[in-house]
Formats: structure tokens, C-alpha cells, sequence
């Protein structure tokens, strides 16, 4: 580390102008870190984007396929009154009646005879029933105007011989109304085939269905046919149609490039929209049986990514703050140069200046111990030198507690630096990630990006749920914290490596169940390594004892093995950060007084 | 702190002698610097009079062994005490080293 120091130290004494350069680096390198997790957020987003639209279009796909399949349920259910009807022409009148009384999405019915079926009925003979203004009304429409044997559907039938959904048409003029029908075919006893039934479902209540509520507040859906003609979409008033035709246009044009994922084969379009300009996501997938319609959503990228926006000035911020206190240290290295490092007299004055980069490095901590009615930690650390490489941190997000003791390899300025952005990443992962092995992870991967020094950090990270009691945690090579229940114990610890060492090394999660009245003790090595004058080192069974002895209030017992520690040291220097975390869990139900 | 170098059977080995704590880790690693440059030599770090390791010692350790590991050699740490031993495990090193 002290070469480190000679290295910035000849540097200014040579190349005076090159401070700024290196002022510039600083603040690049906090840039760069601020970037990261800005990208990394913007990820996490659009993760959440894809989610909520995956579900969305399956919970709209299944409203969708279950109205069609109830059509057909009540047509199975009525087809023993057409059979039975077939025997008496007029009576299948009343079949039809039926079959719009058994379903309120049914505007109609009607049963196409074969020709020539009832000779006495003439060669055409349909009865049809359908609502007109809240009634039922139910004629014979088959005559020289309306020869239904010329009618698609029709003749697919007679052609195909099984049930099938039409693709949707207009139908009526005020209110002009979106209509699909489900054909299929009746024999009668001898096996003969005798007529096509059709029941009409109207579908102008879809458009409203996908477009109710849109988590996005810009957000449409809307569902087309396999051939590419709407079924049903945004109001004009809300998205322009010029919007929904292009859209439709990327849907059905296999050229566009699409991805396709997970299992509901969700299809994913990045387009710009003609109409506003703005880049969007476009997401679909068909039905997954007749009459495979596709359901499909768009996403505006500036919503989808709107909170990432205070974040960014949040990150910006800790940046800054962080800057500024690189600023200052880099700064009073500069100016004080070679006169101060040279002259003991004057060691004086850089202890007064490093005195104010300790209390900005101390605004970086808890201000304040916790007092909850759940809870009560507190922190505190004691640097050897004027700046400390340890850190600590505590705060409770959404009932669980985030905690963590650190330490930097080192001490020192370059140590605090390091702890600096260490301390500022940690803040900004456990503000979005509640596993602590992936922000430790995270970390991980963000400390070695810019390590050249090799430089790396014993961390142990917890997060510890209040209502339950449960710990998880995860330990990247710092000392094992101490377990203050009805024995006093380490907390087991897997060998994960520090944070800073190797990028792609997987860190291991554990748990533990912390029981009413415990107190969970985290410290650096600073405390069981301080020395003697005989340069004996304090030591945990040292330590393990004093904790036995004490208080469980965090103040109070953080207070006494200080003092244990500077008893044991005597009038030895105190080499090393010394930085202790005491973490009380007394739930209200189980507390013991 | 004392650290001296010799070549012995085709290895590079350096004896670590006293306390490898912060104040001595600028000066351990200089005089570590033949093994850093040596290139088709495994190394050997002789741990039998090392007292005790600081994080800051632990790092340099590290260092060499990546430093050897991307060179295709081997960093042996020889003799090694329980309380240093103890160290390595508690921070995930130890699967890294080779023992002798």
C-alpha cells in the first residue's frame, strides 16, 4: 500500500499539470460505476416488462378461449333439442330459441336445412333467432334473396365435415357490432346429414377487455386473426389507427425480426412508432386452437423504463458525494506534496486535514443507531489511521433488515477509497436485490472490473426477515459472526472467496434462524488481532468470552468490548480498523422482558 | 519481516520470516518481485517462521498466484502454521494453493 502512495506522491511532484488528469480518472471510474448500475436497473426492467406482458397476454389468451369454448359447451348441450326437433320443422324454431337463452354472448342462432330436407317447407328452410332490443325474435330467413347454400361457412361445412370458428365480421349498422360464428353439422337418426347449425358470439366486448386498466399507462392490446384482419383494439381517440395498422403490419410480416420466448412462445418486436416516433415492444402469441387468433400488446420503452429515472439522480448523487470526497484527499495529497510528507513538524496540519476526510467518510455510515420495536443495531468503527478501510451499514427495506461488516485489505487513504464505492455499489444493489449471494455477486463482478492493484474485501452480508426470524446470508471470507442466543456461537461460513478477486467465482447462500431475544455480533479482524505490548493478539476465545458477559443492548455491549479490547492492548498503537455491528432481534410476541 | 529467494530443485523459493502485517506488505512484495517475473518455475513459499498474515499479505499471496496461474505455474505454500492456515479457509483461498 505505501508504494501506492509513493507512486501518487511522485506523480504530483513531477507532472503538476497530470493532477488533473488523474482528478479526471477518478471521476470517470465513478461514472463508469454509476453507468453499470444504471444499465443494470434498465435490465431488471425490462425483465419485469416482459413478465408482466407474458402474463397479461395468457390471462387475456385464456378469458378469450374460455368464452369460445363456453359457446360450444351450450351448443353441445343443445344439440339433443335440434335432434330431437329435426322430426318436426316448426318446432326447430324453438331449438333456436334455445340456444341464445342458454349463453348472454350469443346474439344469435340459426339452423341452415339441408336442401330439399322437408319437402313441404320448400327446397330452403333456415329458422333464425337472434336479440332485438332485449327480445327474441325468431323467423325463417332462406328464400330467393337469401340462398344459404351459396355461404362460405356453408359450404365448409359440407366440405369438411367438422366445427370451426369464422373469422370475424361486421355486423348491423347502429351500433355497428364485431360477430364470430361456430359452425357444425347435425345428422339425424338414420345418420344422414341434416343441417348446419351457426351460433353467432359477438365480440365487441373484447376490445374493452384488452385494453382495461393497462399497466403501462400508454399500453394497448389487440387481437387479430390468423390472416392479419382486427378483431378487436384500442378506441380511435386513444391510439391513432395509423398506429394499430402498423403494428398488425409487423405481426403478420415474417420478415420483421422477432424473438421468441419461454415457454408460452411469447413473440418480442422492437419497432418505432410511425405516429409518435417512439421506440416500443410489441409482443404477441396465438391462441393455441382453433381459431389460433393472436393476442398481442404494445409497451412504450420510456414508461416501461420511467423508474429508472429518479434512480439515475439518486445514482448521480452518491457519485458526487463519493467525488467529492476523492476530490478532497487527492487534492490535500496535491498541495501538501513533498514539503509535508518531508517535515514531522508539519505531520501535524495533514492529521487536521485527514480529520475532515474521516467525518465525510463518516457521514457515509448510519448516522444513528436502530431503535425499532423489533430491533435495535448499531454500529461503530474506530479507523487506526485518520481514514479507515472497514465499513458497516444497516437499514431495513420492506420488513428485512440489510446488514453488513467489510474490510478493506489495507488502510489507510487508498483503503477508504476503495471502501468509498465499495460501500456506495452496496447500497445501490440491496436497494433493488434482496439475495444476498447475488449482491455480493454483483459486487463481486463490479470490483474486479476495475482492479489493478489487486486490492480486495472481506464481507459478510445479511438479510434478515423480521417477521420471521430468518436469516439469510452470505459470507465472502470475512470472520464469522457471533451468535448471542442461549449459547454464544460463530455462525457457520462457507469459503467464499473476498469480493475483488475472481470475476467469475459463484458465491454460496446460507440461512440461519435467529430466535426472539438474540443478538447477532459482526466485527472486523481489527478487534481479535489488536496487540499487546508484547505483541500478543486479543483473540476470539477473548472475545467469545466478553461477549457472554455483556448486555444484549447493542450500545451497551459494543461500549463494553471496546473497552475490553483497549484494556487488553494497553499502551500499544492500535494497528488495524477496529469496526464491531451488534444486531438485537426482540420481536414484540416472543420477547423475553 | 524477512524475506530472502534462492532456486532449490528447479523451484523458486522464498523464506518468509516474522509478520507479514500491513506496515511490512510494500517491502514483502518487492522482495517477492523474482517470483512475480519468473516465468516456467513453480514456486514455493516457504511459510515455516511466518507468525502470522494480515489481509494485506493475504492479498499479495493472491497476487502471485494469479500472476503464476495465467504463466501455468504452481504456487506451493510450504510449512504452513494452523493459525495462517486457519485464515486461508475462513477467506476460500486454500482450494486455491497447493500444500506441501
Amino acid at each position: 500500500m505505501a508504494s501506492f502512495i509513493d507512486r501518487i506522491r511522485t506523480f504530483f511532484m513531477q507532472r503538476k499539470g497530470s493532477r488533473l488528469v488523474l482528478i479526471l480518472l477518478a471521476a470517470l471510474f465513478l461514472e463508469v460505476v454509476a453507468v453499470v448500475q444504471y444499465t443494470y436497473t434498465r435490465n431488471m426492467l425490462i425483465q419485469e416488462e416482459e413478465r408482466i406482458t407474458r402474463m397479461e397476454l395468457t390471462m387475456e389468451s385464456d378469458v378469450i378461449l374460455n368464452t369460445l369454448r363456453e359457446a360450444e359447451l351450450s351448443m353441445r348441450e343443445n344439440e339433443w333439442s335440434v335432434l330431437q326437433s329435426l322430426a318436426h320443422p316448426d318446432s326447430l324454431f324453438g331449438a333456436a330459441e334455445r340456444m341464445i337463452e342458454s349463453n348472454p354472448r350469443v346474439a344469435g342462432a340459426c339452423i341452415a336445412v339441408l336442401p330439399d330436407y322437408y319437402p313441404a317447407k320448400g327446397r330452403l328452410f333456415e329458422p333464425y333467432a337472434h336479440k332485438e332490443g332485449g327480445r327474441i325474435v325468431v323467423e325463417q330467413i332462406a328464400g330467393p334473396d337469401h340462398d344459404y347454400t351459396l355461404g362460405p361457412d356453408f359450404q365448409r361445412a359440407l366440405r369438411e365435415e367438422m366445427d370451426f370458428w369464422s373469422d370475424p365480421y361486421a355486423y348491423g349498422t347502429d351500433p355497428v357490432r364485431q360477430l364470430t360464428t361456430y359452425t357444425y353439422s347435425v345428422r339425424d337418426r338414420s345418420g344422414r346429414l341434416a343441417a348446419i347449425c351457426g351460433l353467432d358470439i359477438d365480440l365487441t366486448w373484447l376490445s374493452d377487455t384488452l385494453n382495461v386498466n393497462p399497466y403501462y399507462p400508454s399500453s394497448f392490446g389487440f387481437l387479430l386473426t390468423r390472416s392479419g384482419q382486427l378483431v378487436a383494439g384500442p378506441r380511435e381517440e386513444d391510439v391513432p389507427p395509423e398506429t394499430v395498422d402498423y403494428v398488425a403490419g409487423l405481426v403478420m410480416d415474417p420478415t420483421v425480426e422477432r424473438t421468441i420466448r419461454g415457454r408460452h412462445r411469447v413473440n418480442c418486436i422492437v419497432f418505432q412508432d410511425p405516429v409518435n416516433g417512439e421506440e416500443a415492444y410489441l409482443d404477441f402469441k396465438a391462441l393455441p386452437r382453433d381459431p389460433g387468433w393472436i393476442v398481442a400488446e404494445v409497451s412504450y420503452r420510456d414508461e416501461v423504463l420511467a423508474p429508472v429515472r429518479p434512480m439515475m439522480w439518486r445514482i448521480m448523487l452518491m457519485a458526487l458525494a463519493g467525488l467529492a470526497f476523492l476530490l478532497f484527499i487527492l487534492d490535500r495529497f496535491a498541495r501538501n506534496g513533498k514539503r509535508l510528507w518531508e517535515a514531522d513538524v508539519k505531520q501535524a496540519r495533514i492529521g487536521s486535514e485527514l480529520r475532515v476526510a474521516r467525518r465525510i467518510q463518516e457521514e457515509m455510515l448510519p448516522k444513528s443507531s436502530l431503535d425499532r420495536s423489533d430491533l435495535t443495531a448499531r454500529g461503530s468503527l474506530a479507523p487506526a489511521k485518520e481514514v479507515g478501510g472497514d465499513l458497516f451499514d444497516y437499514f431495513v427495506r420492506e420488513g428485512k433488515l440489510f446488514f453488513c461488516v467489510g474490510d478493506v485489505c489495507g488502510k489507510g487513504v487508498p483503503a477508504a477509497m476503495v471502501m468509498a464505492v465499495t460501500h456506495a455499489i452496496l447500497r445501490m444493489l440491496s436497494e433493488q436485490e434482496e439475495a444476498p449471494a447475488r449482491i455480493v455477486g454483483e459486487l463481486n463482478r463490479e470490483a474486479c472490473r476495475n482492479n489493478a492493484t489487486g486490492t480486495f474485501v472481506t464481507l459478510f452480508l445479511g438479510v434478515l426477515d423480521l417477521s420471521t426470524g430468518r436469516l439469510r446470508y452470505c459470507n465472502a471470507g470475512h470472520d464469522r459472526p457471533i451468535l448471542v442466543g442461549d449459547s454464544v456461537e460463530e455462525l457457520p461460513a462457507l469459503a467464499n472467496v473476498p469480493v475483488g478477486v475472481f470475476d467469475d467465482f459463484t458465491y454460496q447462500e446460507q440461512e440461519a434462524m435467529v430466535a426472539a431475544d438474540s443478538l447477532l455480533f459482526l466485527y472486523t479482524d481489527g478487534v481479535t488481532e489488536s496487540k499487546d505490548v508484547d505483541r500478543q493478539q486479543y483473540g476470539r476465545d477473548r472475545l467469545l468470552e466478553a461477549l457472554s458477559a455483556c448486555s444484549r443492548k447493542p450500545d451497551a455491549l459494543i461500549q463494553a468490548v471496546g473497552a475490553d479490547v483497549r484494556a487488553f492492548a494497553g499502551e500499544a498503537e492500535q494497528s488495524d480498523d477496529i469496526t464491531m455491528l451488534a444486531v438485537h432481534y426482540h420481536p414484540k410476541e416472543n420477547a423475553k422482558g | 519481516m524477512k524475506t530472502t529467494v534462492k532456486e532449490l530443485d528447479g523451484r523458486l523459493v522464498a523464506v518468509l520470516t516474522g509478520e507479514l502485517d500491513t506496515a511490512s506488505a510494500a517491502e514483502t512484495e518487492a522482495a517477492l518481485k523474482p517470483l512475480f517475473e519468473s516465468t516456467g518455475k513453480d514456486l514455493v513459499l516457504d511459510c515455516s517462521n511466518l507468525e502470522y498474515i494480515a489481509s494485506s499479505g493475504i492479498r499479495i499471496l493472491v497476487n502471485l498466484l494469479k500472476t503464476a496461474k495465467a504463466k501455468g505455474d504452481q504456487v506451493v505454500l510450504k510449512n504452513v502454521n494452523e493459525v495462517i492456515r486457519d485464515v486461508l479457509e475462513l477467506t476460500g483461498f486454500v482450494s486455491y494453493f497447493d500444500f506441501e
